[in-house]
């Protein structure tokens, strides 16, 4: 993106692409496809939003200092996601997202999944991952105030996020499989799914009352130390 | 694959989207076969492991059976288990999506072992540079905690507030750790930023640096790969080449159109090992001229 001079033309453009191709992609999806290709689609669309998301962030918004801290939590949630079975990525990611704000919530989501599935394998299910889990860590953001302020709301969030993220990836699941999305067909991978979704979720609200907290603690410290 | 290793991170990345999108749109057996084979053949050049290849084989064994049990579509049955039909199109269906299925997770195992960071952070600079420059403090922080994680067990050892060997001791110690650890972590961020931005970082307009050049062989392949997918898609928009499941199957009719469409394809697929075979030979080459 070297080539364009003006800065606001290019923005616009680093916007309006992926805006452009996202609503090109579901029209013909809707038109072309006759209705059978709905994992290629899904694939397609969750990638585009993906990056009409990541080229909306500006840097000088979020400021350098927001910025590194997302870094940091995602070095920490990467290095979480080598627990077996219990993986705490995505309680930080909400940590972060009420701490640090909305925006820098979806970065760390999403680029933390990336990462840490270079070392357990890239998949057309990347994007689907990426965008649920920037979305849990952005809707933590905007949840900041009640979030950090009762631990009931904190643990309910940790439950709804659980079967949200489990409920998201079955719609993958479902395509993948039998290739169609029907209402019947998504019912049952979500009840082929539900000891996973209860342990996903238990094991949120165990690491978000664990983790939040000493966080928390820890941010503030650091907040009127260096007078954040 | 050194060809894929060493050239520009986009031009395979269109190799990529490309192979995937289309063997999925086409959901034909003739296109998923070619997929496979080419993927299997690359990921075995890629110095791909056993173990995962095995994986996958337990992947593809489980989407071709569940498929038949789930969809009761298709108007050949073959056997009844109770109610409900086992269908000769759910079968084949099964073992096309099983191997379309396969195909797509060779490819991005080809994929993944020869994207490393740096080429991680070239390929999401032009959509993000926040995200990109994200990506690369996440690379420097890794290993950076990790030897700071090793130097505080070794002070908690050292005070002698190792604990036991019991598991429930174990996981306090993991978290003493942890939240040292995370506590470091934080104000070292902290200082990280402020010494960024006393360099100036996102005052001035931000400077490029790509370590990726664009090389001939790139403009090569990349010419190849763009007419070959305009002419997979172009002569398939005006002769149907989707393959029909259910209610029966429906054979694509073989015309001229849907030749060229399916061997444009079929030469995609192949354009990296066509590329790399051709590397090989030249070099054996030149070696024997020395």
């Amino acid at each position: 993106m070297t080539v364009l001079k003006n800065k606001n033309a290019r923005n616009i453009i680093r916007c309006a692409v992926p805006a452009v191709l996202t609503v090109s992609a579901v029209l013909c999806a809707l038109f072309a496809s006759d209705g059978r290709k709905y994992a290629v689609i899904t694939v397609i669309v969750t990638l585009l939003t993906l990056i009409l998301f990541l080229s909306g962030f500006d840097s000088k918004r979020i400021g350098s200092r927001r910025l590194v801290l997302g870094a940091v939590f995602i070095t920490l949630a990467v290095a979480g996601r080598f627990i077996p079975q219990l993986k705490p990525l995505t309680a930080l990611v909400i940590i972060s997202g009420m701490l640090t704000g909305a925006e820098t919530g979806f970065l760390v989501g999403s680029l933390s999944v990336l990462i840490s599935n270079i070392f357990f394998g890239n998949g057309p299910w990347t994007p689907l991952q990426m965008v649920s889990m920037g979305l849990i860590g952005f809707f933590a953001g905007v949840l900041s105030k009640p979030l950090q302020k009762n631990k009931i709301i904190l643990a309910l969030y940790g439950v709804l996020c659980g079967i949200f993220y489990s409920m998201f990836m079955d719609i993958w699941t479902t395509c993948s499989a039998t290739g169609s999305l029907e209402f019947a067909e998504y019912l049952k991978s979500v009840t082929a799914a539900v000891p996973f979704t209860i342990i996903y979720s238990v094991s949120n609200v165990i690491y978000l009352l664990l983790l939040a907290p000493p966080f928390q603690r820890k941010l503030g410290r650091i907040a009127e130390k260096y007078g954040l | 694959m050194t060809w894929f290793q060493k050239c520009n991170p986009f031009v395979s990345l269109i190799y990529f989207i490309a192979v995937t999108t289309l063997a999925a749109v086409y959901n034909n057996p003739y296109h998923t076969a070619v997929t496979l084979i080419c993927t299997v053949i690359m990921f075995i050049m890629c110095g791909g492991k056993r173990k995962t290849a095995l994986g996958f084989f337990v992947i593809f064994i489980l989407t071709f059976i569940v498929n038949p049990i789930i969809s009761k579509k298709g108007a050949t049955p073959l056997l009844f288990i109770g109610n409900d039909p086992i269908t000769l199109e759910a079968i084949v269906y099964g073992l096309n999506s099983a191997s379309l299925i396969a195909a797509i997770l060779f490819l991005f195992r080809c994929f993944t072992e020869m994207t490393d960071s740096e080429k991680l952070m070239y390929l999401l600079s032009p959509f993000s540079a926040t995200a990109a420059l994200t990506v690369s403090a996440v690379l420097r922080f890794t290993p950076l905690y990790v030897r700071q994680a090793e130097q505080i067990a070794e002070q908690q050892t050292a005070l002698g507030a190792q604990g036991g060997k019991s598991i429930p001791e174990k996981i306090k110690h993991g978290g003493r750790v942890f939240s040292a650890l995370s506590t470091w972590a934080l104000e070292n961020g902290i200082v990280t930023a402020d010494s960024m931005a006393c360099r100036g970082y996102g005052t001035g307009r931000r400077s490029f640096y790509t370590a990726y050049g664009f090389k001939k062989s790139d403009g090569l392949f990349l010419t190849f790969e763009l007419i070959l997918i305009v002419s997979t898609v172009v002569p398939s928009l005006f002769s149907s080449c989707t393959f029909g499941y259910y209610p029966g199957i429906v054979i694509p009719e073989l015309n001229a159109l849907f030749l060229l469409s399916a061997s444009s394809y079929a030469l995609l697929v192949l354009l990296p090992l066509i590329f790399e075979i051709t590397d090989r030979i030249k070099w054996k080459y030149l070696l024997q001229k020395i």
